[in-house]
């Protein structure tokens, strides 16, 4: 009794370190380093759940056994601890109609504290186990490895059984995936035109041959041990047990679940990043503003936001709404005060450019008059070639030509000074204004005169158009110089504020700190990328979340194929398991043959199925899956095949293989020598 | 002399649904380091049992069972299954090979168990082999071997890391006479070449009168005959 005690209270001052382990390290993380949030949260909760992991694993030693109800004691008072102490911290809630988090929230933590607890203390304490925690450690498994070997019937042949497996599907999948693309872009090529005809090199035609000669080999191989199997007699074959087929299933179930994983998976973060891309494109790592509308000091404010690490480009922005007209057309607009000298090193502009010059918007004399079309240039333009962009430029030309009336208006000399602006792709759409073209900026900030406020408004010319990928700027955003964008807002010679570039994009919130910490605190103050877009990040980031935890059931369920064959095996090797014992086998020993097992299913039905998801992603990446650009703004289905994000998965499917095996492997160990020799 | 193992008023029973079947009901008798006997009684009566118990597979209802003078069942399970790997070898009606692995591989496990190198273990294997006369069919599995060849291979896997003791459950029950015949002159001759104790079950009344002491089960005890 006093035994279990003191197991019980080693176990709960083990859990409660564990859990001052975590928020010591949270906080000294949140502090010292630059790391994002979610970072310091994962690498803290982690620790802890190692901690809890490695506390069960010592707690096995320590009581000698798995000790269940002790450990489940000890969880339970954790959770009350967790209750307490929680109460006092007040973290912050869920919910948005409170700061604080509810009673019934602090409940739900400390219970999820407790069951987190005994679940991890119960899996450490199995490694305990496996290495004999009840006795002297040996953490050997020579001869077990050989058992577990038979029994999955791993040899040469099942060897190159595997091997195949490992090879065909991903090369299937290629291949098959080549040739309907190839097929797809020949159907394009002559859409409407005489019927596709096949042009094959030297090359495909070999390979075709050398596919076709082993498909045959094969056939008539497997024919062949069909008939040799057919002439024996029932008692000269050798029976294949159930278990076999069922390990092989449990092996395609994991190799599917892990597939599915890994390809939605990175499917998910291609369009993270990809919007990741598009947005920062577009905008800067962080914007440096100012509790007051008084900025006049930025010139000298630059040089010091630049002296602080981290810091790799700063440039001045000013930002207002206003309305754009061109002719009969008017949309709003967000104008952007930039300097062309300078926003390169903050955003990705400049690249942005296909028709014009950003640089004309500062020297607006350079501009070409109506009389001639700029052709798109540069990468975006190449993108959005086609017919459809062709037609677009032949109707401004003819437009144009039709309705001179613009350009005449003015003199050419004052033409030629109006200062230029440049519009987004989408922007231009609209407003049917090109490169040359006169468009009107209105702000309703306007003058007071006797009759009531009267909206001011500018001529501008455009410098050039942008085409960033992401529809929300390429129709909103319109941008324009600095010194302009101060005279037409009236500002004297104040900015909004400066827009920031960092060395690194995930330490922006902590850099902008640091930024704000060089310039003394208040009243500056910096807004990073991802606080600017919020809800979209948080978004993706919970639909990815949502999609992991879905696809991990595949895994789950495929594990719970782990665990039948494997209780299949254990029932199927009764008698060998008596046998193994009585020639002084021991427990740990018993239950390394059966957890080795699963674990070999897992990792092989594994790395099939990364291998599948590696062969797909691939493929999508060269390849490409088009979407309706329309619908999705994206011509293509992006990927980001994440060596990281591989690891993860082939990490939850193997810490899954093994959860699966505990149960069928504690039973096999626990089973008495006689219980396989009475039988007979 | 002290004896090598001896049971103490060993009583076993099973549950069988509501009821409660005596198999051992204080059976008591000892043996001598290097001897040997023969246990007869007829089937069902808990030969098999018995000899589960000596050698610690089962553990009894009540009483106890000493190996030279230690209790074997307040031994913890480590403990227990060192003694089983060491001091105890078994052989049984049915072979119990593992059919996956060759003869030599199937003897040197008690070996490998015992967590000897495999040079080791198979080395001491090869030599047991020899001993048993199967030196020439190492590399063969199971399924390849004659049924006296097979219980050669079992005796020599029970054998093969020295126990001082052997249990034999109808070592010859699966074998025709002539075969059972030299598996019993094998055993008395390893008896009397290494000096292992020996208790073997058998239903043949002629190989039971051979040996040297004559143990009967019936009605829960030992007697001998």
């Amino acid at each position: 009794m006093k035994f279990r005690l003191r197991v019980t209270v080693a176990a709960l001052v083990l859990f409660l370190l564990g859990a001052g382990l975590q928020y010591s390290l949270a906080q000294w993380l949140g502090g010292a380093t630059t790391f994002s949030r979610d970072a310091v949260s994962a690498i803290s909760f982690g620790a802890q759940g190692l901690w809890f992991l490695a506390a069960g694993f010592a707690l096995s030693f320590l009581g000698r056994g798995y000790r269940p109800l002790e450990n489940l004691a000890a969880s339970l008072a954790f959770g009350v601890a967790t209750f307490f102490v929680l109460r006092y911290l007040k973290p912050p809630s869920f919910s948005y109609d409170r700061f604080f988090a509810s009673t019934g929230e602090l409940v739900v933590w400390a219970l999820c504290a407790a069951a987190a607890s005994w679940l991890l203390a119960m899996w450490g304490a199995s490694f305990g186990m496996l290495i004999g925690a009840n006795g002297h450690p040996d953490p050997r498994l020579r001869y077990e490895w050989g058992i577990a070997r038979t029994h999955l019937r791993l040899n040469r042949h099942s060897a190159k059984i595997l091997l195949v497996a490992f090879i065909v599907p991903p090369l299937l999948l290629w291949w098959g995936g080549q040739m309907a693309w190839s097929w797809d872009q020949m159907r394009r090529a002559n859409a409407g035109g005489s019927p596709p005809t096949l042009h094959l090199t030297v090359r495909q035609i070999v390979l075709i041959a050398a596919l076709v000669v082993l498909v045959v080999v094969l056939v008539l191989r497997f024919i062949a041990a069909r008939a040799r199997l057919a002439q024996l007699k029932p008692g000269q074959r050798r029976k294949r047990p159930a278990t076999v087929v069922m390990t092989g299933i449990s092996i395609a179930g994991v190799a599917v679940g892990v597939w599915a994983l890994t390809v939605v998976l990175s499917v998910m973060s291609g369009f993270e990043s990809d919007l990741k891309h598009k947005i920062l494109g577009t905008n800067s790592h962080a914007l440096l503003l100012k509790y007051s509308t008084d900025f006049s000091e930025w010139r000298s404010v630059i040089p010091k936001v630049a002296a602080v690490p981290g810091v790799a480009g700063v440039s001045p922005f000013i930002l207002n709404e206003v309305i754009l007209s061109h002719g009969q057309t008017v949309t709003g607009a967000e104008l952007k005060g930039i300097d062309p000298a300078t926003a390169g090193a903050v955003s990705e502009l400049p690249r942005q450019v296909i028709a014009g010059e950003l640089r004309w918007i500062a020297s607006p004399q350079d501009i070409p008059g109506t009389d001639r079309l700029v052709e798109p240039t540069g990468a975006a333009a190449k993108q959005l070639g086609g017919p459809e962009y062709e037609q677009y430029l032949e109707d401004t030309l003819k437009r144009r030509q039709s309705h001179p009336e613009e350009a005449q208006k003015m003199d050419p000399a004052a033409l030629r000074n109006l200062p230029g602006i440049c519009i987004g792709k989408e922007m231009s759409h609209q407003l049917r204004a090109w490169v040359g073209d006169v468009v009107n900026v209105l702000t309703p900030l306007g003058e007071m005169t006797p009759t009531g406020p009267v909206p001011r408004s500018r001529p501008f010319r455009v410098a050039c158009i942008l085409y960033s990928g992401m529809y929300e700027y390429d129709s909103k955003f319109v941008y324009i110089g600095i010194p302009e964008a101060q005279k037409f807002f009236r500002m004297g010679d104040n900015v909004v504020g400066l827009e920031l570039k960092f060395t690194d994009v995930d330490a922006a919130r902590a850099l902008g700190r640091r930024v704000v910490a060089a310039l003394g605190g208040f009243p500056y103050r910096t807004k990073d990328w991802a606080e600017l877009n919020r809800n979209l990040f948080s978004a993706l980031k919970l639909e990815k979340l949502a999609m992991a935890i879905i696809l991990t059931f595949i895994v789950l369920v495929a594990c719970f194929n782990i665990l039948s064959t494997l209780i299949m095996l254990v029932l199927e090797k009764t008698k060998e398991i008596s046998i193994l014992k009585s020639m002084g086998a021991r427990d740990a020993s018993v239950m390394k043959i059966f957890v080795v097992e699963g674990l070999t299913i897992g990792a092989i039905g594994t790395a099939m199925g990364l291998l599948l998801g590696y062969a797909t992603c691939s493929f999508i990446e060269k390849f490409g899956l088009q979407l309706d650009p329309d619908v999705y703004y994206i011509s293509n289905l992006p990927v980001n095949v994440d060596g990281a994000q591989f690891l993860m998965v082939a990490a939850i499917s193997l810490a899954l293989s093994y959860l699966a095996t505990l149960y069928p492997a504690t039973k096999a160990s626990r089973l008495s020598p006689v219980d396989g020799l009475r039988e007979e | 002399m002290e004896p090598l193992v001896e049971a103490r008023a060993v009583h076993k029973s099973y549950w069988l649904g509501e009821k409660e079947i005596h198999v051992l009901r204080g059976a008591t008798f000892a043996l001598a380091p290097g001897e040997m006997a023969s246990l007869v009684g007829p089937s069902g009566v808990g030969k098999s049992t018995f000899l589960h118990v000596i050698g610690t597979l089962d553990p009894p209802t009540a009483g106890e069972v000493l190996y030279e003078g230690r209790n074997t069942f307040r031994m913890a399970e480590e403990e227990l299954a060192t003694f089983r790997n060491r001091s105890v070898g078994f052989v049984f009606q049915f072979h119990y090979l593992l059919p996956e692995f060759s003869a030599l591989q199937n003897v040197a496990m008690p070996g490998m168990i015992s967590r000897l190198s495999r040079e080791q273990a198979e080395a001491q294997a090869k030599e047991m082999l020899d001993i048993v006369g199967l030196g020439h069919r190492l590399d063969h599995k199971p399924g390849e071997l004659s049924g006296g060849e097979q219980q050669r291979v079992a005796l020599a896997r029970a054998l093969v890391l020295k126990p001082r003791l052997l249990l034999a459950d109808e070592p010859t029950g699966n074998l025709d006479e002539a075969t059972g015949e030299g598996i019993h002159q094998l055993l008395v001759e390893l008896n009397r070449r290494l000096g292992i104790a020996a208790i073997v079950v058998t239903h043949n009344p002629r190989l039971a009168e051979r040996m040297p002491r004559r143990l009967r089960l019936a009605e829960g005890l030992v007697v001998d005959a």
